[in-house]
């Protein structure tokens, strides 16, 4: 299930083979969970890692995990071509060779896989991520699934894999290999020479090293120093390109460059990236291509997906983006506002949205015409944010903004409108923006509206709320609705309202029919002239209750009491 | 597991960020040209074995597929140096590279079935082939075979049809996880000629241009890094036979061992191990190039290595400290180095200083230490380098020393453990009489005996 609770359609992948099998039931729930963990595995071919049908699959596979370990302790299999087994009871069967399991897994060298009942699920998804990866068609050349789950170090996963091959006669095969091996004798015999310069006469004695000394040297060999690692060689490589004599030139040096960049903004911490664009903007070039080529790539340091992962890294009550991503932005070309843009289109984050806005309201000043005219035809979140964006920098431009998308039926932007309404001085532009909202689809839109028009006494909302109300009670409307319209009426316009709540409370002609929308807008005109100050409003308020109905009798007398409470009606 | 209930999105991201990862460390280049012309290498020397049956030698029909064969194993050549095809369980690896068959095609059963009647479990191109090459070829392999000794037949044949950069291997086999080989003295010996031998290899493919590829240097390495666990590896290798193996390779090979242990002493995890031990062994191969005719000298080659491994693509964090370690691994420590340059800078020196060369030694490894130690903490990480001092020993493997009682003997060992770091085992070459030793014997000097001090070896009477 979705988290708002309906189903997920998911496009399943071809499921004609990979079925549940097995015999017993405990054959049958390790069947569930391997079905689970390759469907999970291939849904990343699929599915984009945030899509909600992968959020399925993951659920799916800690269900059948915990269905599983909970009552069957060990899930211990032979890995054959197709096939998964347990004590010869076969677990898994697909003989697609794209899609089995069983086969990624053999054809990698994985031949027998035992899963112990401490799995956690953070382990889990690390075996996950690495089939996922070969499910992906990735081949590194230093890494093969075997060196991967052996880096892996697992606890409670053991795989029994190939390790290589080896041949049956090293001997031989490898007397042919060395007759026929490159040779390299090109070096001279001193090529390791000059030695640097170092005395004579120290001493040497047995030391032993404290682990706190040790600690920031293994550090080093740690993930979390290859960042820092990515810029130390950036740092090298920009060295290199200028160094006098025998340089490396930088066509040479880009596709490492690229592949360093990529690292870098798949990882997403700031530091390095900034120090990356401070190397490669200084680096000084003088061939145009060259101009050309270091410009590219320092202007390619961004881009939707690598902002959203900064932006999400801020913290959660972070009020906007840090000022290391604004150096960051300011150091590279290119049009950010429209990366950014693309930014709110797929981040869900609301601290990572937030940061997003703030530097889009930096935009505003120079670039608040186009995005109003983004807002026409962005999508409803993006265009909301906009608005909240252009409102924030500038309460005037924000109700500029409003004007382009105050038709826009969709909740968000409403919702956005609403805010403004609530915020911005009162203005003939604010006044018909609220008269706009009253009349909104969404009810709770409507109730907003009526309440600022209410409690702010926009006057130049009454008269579009009039003819709204003339409109709207034709269809229906509900009793809190009525009140709170009642009351905006009068506290936007008294005199206006009083006249217009006389005009409505009229009693019908003889001959006349008394329809629905009249009785609908007695219910408006009672709540209005509770709490209008003097005596006619009470005795208009008494003439209609005279020949009211039931329900309306009882509205009455409750709008009648909320009078006394006021001090007989006077206006606050 | 309820304990990540909630926590699903930060699994997705996570896994999204692993596969976005992996993706940046593919090298695309090499794997789909090497999968692409292995998979047509395959299949042309299957159809070629299939023409075979229908045709006369002669006849036309083998134009065509010989061209693409002789292009295709050219194309291969230009790539990796020596293409070798292997068939094991129903699949064929072309230097490493598995090669994708679809099932209808058999090739993988159809070329494993033909070499076994040959006793071969897969081929070894050591050179591109002419197209005549590969007609004799074609017939050779699908001639009958004799009853016995059937490979050593076929390479014969080979051999009388001009065809000796062909070599027909035995077969292979996976090596899967539980088969632990017991690791001696003697496995991690031929682990380290065969790091030479690959090291020798790896520089001729750089001299033509090729691409720098770890997967064999990395074969080697993780060989010494599991067969020395436990074991002495400096002292296996001081105590190598030299197989011929250039100055350049040895050094490579030495420096690999010496960081290996270092490394260990460091406690890298064992993948961190084998990372560091490719960068040994690439981290000269800056020397294999030529500008204008000439390698690069001592100043230059850090950046002639940098260079060569700038072309290896996909990112990946091994070849990124191998990189940075090609760079930097002679910078001295107040500079700032990276952590496999500082490993390497020491090992690299030291055996520089320790190597034999046509007039000796330029220090004993003992007097290496005692020199080195003056650059600790300015040239030298003084961290790193008192580990190395620890485990290599007051009396590094190679020493000759004078023992107190009047022998002289050569360590074998390293420095063991605090108690024993200056009581190594030795060798004695020499009795206390002068009389070199004609069978010589090991004393561990932690159970008896002691050092009076060192012996400079040219002063030895030659033991014949």
């Amino acid at each position: 299930m979705s988290e708002s609770g309906a189903p997920v359609t998911l496009a399943e992948p071809n499921d004609a083979e990979e079925r549940i099998v097995g015999h017993s039931p405990r054959g049958q729930a390790g069947s569930r969970l391997l079905v689970s963990l390759s469907r999970a595995a291939r849904s990343f071919l699929l599915y984009e890692p945030t899509n909600e049908a992968i959020r399925h699959f993951l659920e799916a596979l800690r269900d059948a995990a915990d269905a599983y370990f909970n009552v069957y302790g060990n899930l211990s299999l032979q890995v054959r071509p197709f096939e998964l087994a347990q004590e010869g009871e076969v677990l898994y069967v697909d003989r697609d060779r794209e899609r089995s399991l069983a086969f990624r897994l053999f054809r990698d060298g994985v031949r027998q896989l035992i899963l112990a009942p401490g799995v956690n699920f953070h382990e889990l998804l690390k075996f996950l991520e690495i089939i996922s990866i070969r499910y992906t068609g990735v081949r590194s050349s230093e890494d093969d699934m075997v060196v991967l789950l052996w880096k892996a170090g697992f606890q409670f996963i053991e795989v029994e894999a190939v390790e290589g091959l080896v041949s049956d006669d090293d001997a031989e095969t490898d007397a042919v290999a060395r007759a026929h091996a490159g040779t390299f004798a090109g070096v001279p015999e001193d090529f390791d020479l000059p030695l640097p310069r170092l005395k004579d006469g120290g001493e040497v004695a047995w030391v032993d090293i404290s682990p706190e000394s040790l600690a920031p040297v293994v550090h080093e060999d740690s993930t979390a120093a290859v960042p820092d690692l990515c810029v130390r060689l950036i740092d090298e490589l920009t060295l290199a390109i200028t160094a006098p004599g025998r340089n490396i030139p930088l066509a040479e040096a880009l596709p490492a460059l690229r592949e360093l960049r990529d690292f870098l903004l798949s990882e997403g911490t700031i530091h390095p990236l900034l120090q990356s664009v401070r190397l490669l903007r200084d680096l000084p070039v003088t061939d145009p291509v060259d101009n050309d080529a270091r410009d590219t790539l320092v202007s390619s340091f961004v881009d939707a997906t690598s902002l959203a992962r900064l932006l999400r890294s801020v913290p959660r009550d972070s009020t906007g983006a840090s000022a290391e991503v604004m150096e960051l932005l300011g150091m590279l070309p290119g049009d950010h506002l429209r990366t950014l843009i693309a930014v709110l289109g797929m981040e869900k984050g609301e601290a990572a949205r937030r940061a997003a806005r703030s530097i889009i309201e930096t935009y505003v000043p120079t670039r608040g015409a186009w995005m109003r005219d983004q807002m026409l035809t962005a999508d409803a979140d993006v265009a909301s944010e906009l608005l909240r964006a252009i409102a924030h920098a500038s309460v005037e431009d924000g109700l500029a903004a409003a004007d382009q998308v105050v038709h826009r039926p969709e909740m968000e932007i409403q919702f956005e409108l609403v805010h403004l309404v609530g915020r911005a001085p009162i203005s003939p532009g604010l006044a018909r923006l609220a008269g706009v909202l009253a009349a909104s689809p969404h009810d709770e839109i409507r109730m907003r509206a009526l309440e600022l028009i209410r409690n702010r006494a926009i006057q130049g909302a009454f008269r579009p709320l009039v003819e709204h109300l003339k409109r709207a009670t034709i269809v229906g409307l509900d009793p809190a609705e009525a009140q709170m319209a009642g009351e905006a009426m009068a506290k936007a316009d008294a005199l206006g309202a009083m006249s217009q709540f006389r005009e409505w409370c009229k009693p019908p002609g003889m001959f006349s029919v008394v329809l629905p929308q009249h009785v609908r807008l007695h219910y408006v005109a009672v709540s209005g002239l509770a709490i209008l100050p003097g005596d006619d409003p009470e005795r208009l308020i008494t003439a209609v209750k005279g020949r009211a109905d039931a329900d309306l009798q009882r509205f009455i007398v409750n709008a009648m009491i909320r009078r006394r409470r006021l001090g007989r009606g006077v206006v606050p | 597991m309820s304990e990540v209930r909630d926590d699903l999105s930060v699994a997705q991201e996570s896994l999204g960020h692993a596969i976005d990862q992996a993706r940046a460390g593919e090298d695309k280049q090499l794997s789909q040209q090497v999968r692409e012309h292995g998979e047509q290498v395959v299949r042309l020397l299957n159809g070629l074995q299939r023409l075979t049956r229908i045709h006369d030698p002669k006849n036309a029909a083998f134009d065509q597929p010989i061209r693409e064969l002789s292009l295709s194993l050219k194309r291969l050549y230009d790539l990796l140096g020596a293409v070798r095809v292997i068939c094991v369980e129903g699949q064929v690896y072309v230097n490493d590279i598995r090669i994708r068959l679809d099932e209808k095609a058999g090739s993988a059963t159809e070329l494993t079935e033909e070499l076994a009647r040959h006793g071969a479990g897969g081929l070894t191109f050591f050179e591109p082939l002419v197209e005549d090459a590969i007609r004799a070829l074609t017939f050779l392999l699908s001639a009958p075979a004799p009853a016995a000794n059937q490979r050593a037949h076929l390479m014969k044949a080979l051999a009388d049809n001009g065809l000796s950069t062909v070599a027909p291997t035995g077969f292979f086999k996976l090596k899967v996880s539980g088969d632990k080989e017991v690791h001696t003295g003697r496995s991690l010996q031929k682990s380290l000629l065969r790091a030479s031998a690959s090291a020798s290899d790896a520089w001729a493919q750089i001299a033509a241009g090729r691409l720098p590829n770890p997967a064999p240097i990395r074969r080697v390495v993780a060989e010494i890094v599991d067969a020395s666990a436990g074991l002495d590896v400096i002292a296996d290798d001081t105590e190598l036979p030299d197989e011929g193996a250039s100055a350049y390779a040895r050094h490579c090979r030495r420096v690999t061992a010496l960081a290996v242990v270092l490394g260990r002493a460091l406690g890298l995890h064992q993948a961190s191990l084998a990372d560091l031990g490719v960068a040994a062994m690439f981290h000269d191969a800056g020397y294999a190039t030529r500008v204008d005719g000439a390698p690069p000298d001592a100043s230059g080659h850090p950046l002639a290595t940098l260079r060569v491994l700038l072309r290896q693509r996909g990112f990946h964090t091994a070849k990124l400290r191998r990189q940075l370690a090609a760079a930097d691994h002679h910078r001295a420590w107040s500079r700032g180095a990276s952590l496999y340059g500082r490993i390497l800078h020491i090992c690299d020196d030291y055996d520089t200083l320790t190597r034999a060369r046509k007039d000796g030694a330029m220090a004993s490894p003992a007097a290496a230490l005692r020199r080195m130690a003056t650059g600790a903490g300015t040239e030298y990480d003084p961290v790193i380098f008192q580990l190395f001092v620890n485990a290599v020993g007051r009396y590094p493997a190679g020493t000759f020393v004078r023992l107190d009682g009047g022998q002289v003997a050569v360590s074998i060992s390293g420095g063991r453990d605090r108690d024993r770091w200056a009581l190594p085992v030795v060798r004695v070459v020499q009795e206390a009489d002068g009389t070199p030793c004609a069978d010589p014997y090991e004393i561990d000097l932690a159970q008896s005996g002691g050092i009076v001090g060192e012996v400079d070896p040219a002063s030895l009477t030659p033991t014949g």
